[in-house]
């Protein structure tokens, strides 16, 4: 068991996202980044999408009821075992009675805590996440986490990641799109704006959208399309020409221009990225996506193959 | 027969639009491609969501890429598998109170007494196009041009529960909100109240009323509103299918 002492500035349980549900207007939800859950799940043997703690900013408190193997991985907030720092990604066992913290942020802005046997949460809808308009979304204190003991663990290296596989969190964020479906609504200098520019992430930003401060991006008509599906990644335009940039717990639907979308390799970073960061976006084509995807998949193959063996 | 548009929706997703009116007649179009698609078990194909015009694929780029898909998406169009859409067709009737706070505005603002705004809100039936937005609101396209009126300039704090509104032609079924939530901020026309609960987080589907099902809405007055509202809260509410 996992007793929350502290919810912090934002914690919640996360998984991999729920999927098959948007035709009912249900959001993905899942880690904001997931490279990072999964590379923790790995480390301590769990399956990928086994659910871990999402720590956004700090604040989080709490302590465990007996032996559980852990690992942190995602933006660094200071983790501390009973006061003493202790490493990111790598497997480590926390003792009975041993309290967690995360003092305070010094890169990104999210925390993955995976347990061995992964949080044993409310499931519905085939996903541990919360429900975006769900009371119990925000850990709080007195919340008891019971710990699986379901799900195929496998025997792990307790070995740290090797840096190679460690992504570097900077406050300057260069993310690279594909154009589309609406970038025919935008004027010919609006898209070289786009591209071209810093924008900086507003402090109304969070697992929903992040609004973006920067130039202004002109329509050639009006900003209004009907209503159509949205997905994480997407870039929309509003009529006030400022983008937001829609994330995990993005609405299923809305009516504004996208002009590009966040290519799915690129998107963990977004989930580091906190208010006041700079973002830029470069074009890429869809096969350079696709290639930039596998390439990163095939990493987190590698990391398996370090932690869990010949498989 | 109008040709379909492909674009691309991020690295890992396509959207096809059909042209036509948002409509039942497009939303059949859409549902039969859905269906034919569906059956097809084409590699890499995620999940797919059906829109007023639109139909969204996601797909894995591990399993496929976006030309394979568009080129088998295109031949799936040419020689569909089925050319009927079948869907026994469900009317439900969904209680509502005329009291709601934008109805003297409507009515001040279209020069038309309240009443007849009420009189021509119930004098049809709505196909339900699509759940979505936050938490499954069940969408729906007016045929009477009275409901076209655009949104509020500003959108405004709604305290209503169960707020029943439109606005620019599209209007929905309408839902108390979830336990815990009061209120929230639209542009939208709110003109009734309902006692339903549209959004059920602990069912599979996590809705009551669902795309491709009809609505007509069935007058009551504040007292039924309250009665319906506890029955639904004990779970002892059933939708009462229309007789016509």
């Amino acid at each position: 068991m996992i007793e929350i002492l502290q919810g912090g500035f934002f914690s919640a349980v996360q998984d991999n996202g729920r999927y098959g549900y948007r035709k009912y207007g249900v959001p993905i939800c899942g880690a904001m980044d997931l490279y990072a859950l999964r590379v923790a799940n790995i480390l301590v043997g769990n399956p990928e999408g086994a659910a871990g703690i999402e720590v956004t900013l700090g604040g989080l408190k709490l302590r465990c009821t007996k032996d559980a193997l852990i690992a942190i991985t995602g933006g660094d907030l200071s983790p501390r075992i009973n006061n003493e720092s202790i490493p990111m990604w790598t497997a480590l066992w926390m003792r009975k009675g041993d309290i967690l913290t995360f003092i305070c942020l010094r890169s990104g802005f999210r925390a993955y805590i995976a347990v061995k046997g992964g949080i044993d949460a409310r499931f519905v809808m085939n996903s541990y996440s919360p429900l975006l308009r769900s009371k119990d979304a925000a850990l709080k204190p007195g919340d008891k986490l019971k710990i699986g003991e379901k799900s195929a663990v496998r025997m792990v290296k307790l070995q740290p990641l090797p840096d190679q596989y460690v992504p570097d969190c900077k406050d300057k964020k260069e993310v690279r799109v594909v154009l589309g479906p609406q970038d025919d609504y935008f004027t010919s200098e609006a898209l070289e704006v786009f591209l071209n520019s810093e924008y900086i992430v507003k402090a109304q930003s969070d697992r929903q959208g992040y609004r973006l401060e920067g130039p202004v991006l002109k329509h050639t008509r009006n900003a209004d399309v009907v209503s159509e599906a949205c997905w994480p990644g997407a870039i929309q335009v509003p009529g006030d020409g400022l983008p937001i940039i829609l994330l995990a717990d993005a609405m299923t639907t809305g009516g504004y221009p996208k002009i590009a979308s966040i290519i799915s390799a690129d998107l963990d970073k977004m989930g580091q990225a906190k208010p006041a960061d700079k973002i830029s976006f470069e074009r890429v084509s869809l096969g350079e996506a696709r290639s930039l995807f596998l390439v990163k998949e095939e990493r987190i193959k590698e990391i398996r193959r370090i932690f869990w063996g010949a498989q | 027969m109008n040709e379909l548009d492909y674009k691309i929706a991020g690295d890992r997703g396509i959207l096809i639009y059909f042209g036509g009116e948002i409509g039942p007649e497009t939303f059949q179009r859409i549902r039969l491609f859905n269906e034919n698609l569906l059956k097809s078990n084409f590699p890499g194909v995620k999940e797919t969501f059906p829109g007023y015009r639109t139909l969204f694929i996601s797909y894995e780029p591990s399993g496929t890429d976006y030309d394979t898909l568009v080129y088998q998406l295109k031949q799936l169009a040419q020689n569909p598998p089925s050319r009927e859409y079948q869907k026994e067709e469900v009317c439900f009737e969904i209680p509502i109170v005329y009291d709601g706070p934008d109805l003297p505005m409507v009515a001040k603002l279209l020069n038309i007494l309240a009443e007849e705004i009420t009189q021509r809100h119930l004098g049809d039936k709505y196909l339900i196009l699509l759940t979505g937005g936050a938490g499954g609101i069940a969408y729906f396209k007016f045929r009477d041009k009275l409901f076209d009126l655009p949104r509020k300039k500003t959108p405004a704090f709604i305290a209503t529960d169960g707020a029943v509104g439109f606005a620019a032609g599209i209007g929905s079924a309408g839902s108390r909100q979830p336990q815990g939530m009061k209120g929230k901020t639209s542009g939208w026309w709110f003109i009734g109240r309902t006692p339903i609960r549209q959004w059920l987080p602990d069912r599979d589907p996590p809705v009551l009323i669902k795309a491709g099902d009809w609505i007509r809405y069935k007058r009551v007055d504040a007292d039924d509103f309250d009665r319906i509202a506890q029955e639904v809260d004990r779970g002892t509410y059933e939708l009462h299918v229309c007789k016509t």
